[in-house]
């Protein structure tokens, strides 16, 4: 094994796992308090980048740009949540038949692009920058502002979650939702805030992904999804920490295999590890305690 | 003649419009500690989650401190005074000691919460020994503790306690009623106890409400209870002995 090789891929690695990451932690944190699995979360993370592209192309500057992908992901996360999952819910609808409709809304998303879009590729401008050696890994600046980026999230989502009333509220509210009713805990303005928080950093994900790719189509957040799916499935439900440490496995490891036995074969080196998880440890993943039953939307 | 803190008149309840509980009455006064006693199915978990919000109320009536809330929410009634324990998933197990309590008195202001930790941690001293400990490394006795203590953040007038001693060794079943619920009388707070330890709960009761099969079979003092041998020896001597034994 080339050990140059090895160590690029590793650098490359750890910053998909920055990109993976800002997902993973939206979607462990909508997933730890509704405990529903939100299958249009890759498509609304296509909405951001998009978003993002749109903002860019009109040239309204940097900054608006990187704020459109959360702001059109929160509002694509909360409409979906309080129109379409609600109206199902109201009807009494389990985990499986709401998991179908967020299916059902993330392709509708899709194709809605698609049309619109004309099927196209587009390319995003965003210079990379000059190259770094840190020890025995290189980076570009842009991915060290991608890792950056997803350090500053999870840092901002640990001390809101911890530290502030109302991210122990939603912790609390993710382990047991009808104790925390019981302690006049206001349930449906916590779960929209959770929705709002998760779409944001859908559409944030979706805008790291497409300066990390610089290629941005209708169905890529969809394939980007599965990535992301494992990262929280393996991180633990609600568990944001576990969420990047799982990131940080599935990006490198995605990458090394991409390295030395093609890039046809990354994804699937993502969900091995998962499949290996879900054998050891079926209803925990590594870094989380057990998950509850009910889901609340 | 003061009016009830809780008056329950009339009610019915239960799953999908089918009601489990029909016609039951029960009034809560302030220092007050009202049992409600009766064998498995016979609804008093249905009936508690009815008093609290949980479930709909079918028909008839609920009354806190002289207000109609039967159709309040859940959280608009705990906001007014109606505290809960249930049964099991008392506590926020993940979180710490002081972050359930930080919970239980999510509606107070900051300060007003802060000094109400304080007050927790005065009146429970152990829970101040054990404030940085997740509430899943407690015991049980202290894990009941936590759970009244976080009920009695929001300082409810009235509490609602399901069981508490379900899974509870008979010596720290003994200390749950007769330190923690008897104090909770003393300060003055209705309890709304529901338990299955019938002679310790009824030694520490006001009154008693025998349920079976979701009806009010028979509502007395605790000392007319007491001197029921044919109630006890028909409904609760086995299940006492049955929940007693290890």
């Amino acid at each position: 094994m080339n050990s140059t090789i090895l160590l690029q891929s590793i650098g490359f690695g750890i910053t998909t796992a920055a990109v993976i990451a800002i997902g993973a932690m939206g979607f462990t944190l909508q997933l730890g308090v509704t405990n529903l699995l939100n299958l249009s979360f890759g498509n609304i993370m296509t909405l951001g980048a998009f978003a993002s592209l749109i903002v860019e192309r009109w040239h309204l500057g940097l900054v608006p740009t990187i704020l459109a992908a959360p702001l059109v992901g929160a509002v694509a996360s909360v409409l979906l949540a309080r129109t379409l999952l609600a109206v199902f819910a109201r009807r009494q609808n389990g985990a499986f038949e709401l998991l179908m409709v967020t299916l059902a809304a993330g392709l509708i998303i899709e194709y809605t692009l698609d049309a619109l879009a004309h099927l196209q590729v587009f390319q995003f401008q965003f210079p990379s920058g000059a190259t770094v050696h840190l020890g025995p890994f290189v980076f570009t600046v842009l991915s060290l502002a991608l890792i950056g980026a997803a350090a500053l999230v999870l840092a901002a989502l640990l001390a809101a979650l911890h530290l502030t009333r109302l991210g122990k509220a939603l912790r609390a509210l993710s382990v047991d939702p009808k104790l925390a009713r019981a302690c006049g805990v206001p349930m449906r303005r916590m779960i929209n805030l959770t929705w709002i928080v998760s779409g944001a950093l859908a559409g944030l994900a979706g805008l790291v992904y497409v300066t990390n790719s610089l290629t941005i189509s209708a169905g890529a957040g969809l394939n980007f999804l599965v990535l992301v799916i494992a990262a929280a499935i393996l991180g633990g439900a609600g568990s944001p920490v576990g969420a990047v440490l799982a990131a940080l496995v599935i990006g490198v490891a995605t990458e090394v295999v991409a390295a030395f036995g093609g890039s046809y074969y990354s994804q699937a080196a993502g969900l091995a590890i998962l499949a290996l998880v879900l054998v050891l440890r079926p209803s925990t993943g590594m870094w989380s305690g057990p998950t509850r039953d009910e889901v609340t939307v | 003649m003061h009016d009830p803190l809780l008056a329950v008149a009339g009610a019915s309840a239960g799953y999908n419009s089918v009601p489990i509980v029909r016609g039951v009455d029960i009034t809560v006064n302030a220092s007050e500690i009202a049992l409600v006693v009766g064998p498995n199915g016979a609804g008093k978990s249905t009936f508690v989650k009815t008093v609290i919000g949980e479930l709909p109320l079918l028909s008839g009536k609920i009354e806190f401190a002289g207000t109609d809330v039967s159709r309040w929410s859940e959280e608009q009634r705990a906001s007014a005074g109606i505290g809960y324990v249930p049964q099991t998933r008392d506590v926020f197990p993940t979180l710490t000691v002081t972050e359930n309590l930080e919970v239980g008195g999510y509606r107070l202001s900051r300060t007003d919460c802060r000094h109400a930790i304080e007050g927790t941690y005065e009146r429970f001293p152990q829970l101040r020994t054990l404030r940085h400990r997740k509430a899943r490394q407690l015991s049980g006795g202290e894990r009941k503790m936590l759970a009244i203590a976080r009920a009695l953040m929001a300082s409810p007038q009235v509490l609602i306690l399901d069981e508490p001693t379900a899974g509870l060794s008979p010596k720290i079943a003994h200390q749950v009623l007769e330190e923690l619920v008897v104090g909770l009388a003393r300060l003055g707070c209705g309890v709304l106890l529901i338990e299955q330890r019938v002679k310790l709960a009824a030694a520490i009761a006001s009154n008693a409400t025998v349920l079976v099969d979701g009806r009010v079979r028979s509502t007395t003092t605790a000392e007319e209870f007491r001197a029921l041998p044919d109630v006890s020896e028909l409904f609760f001597g086995p299940l006492e002995t049955a929940a007693e034994t290890p």
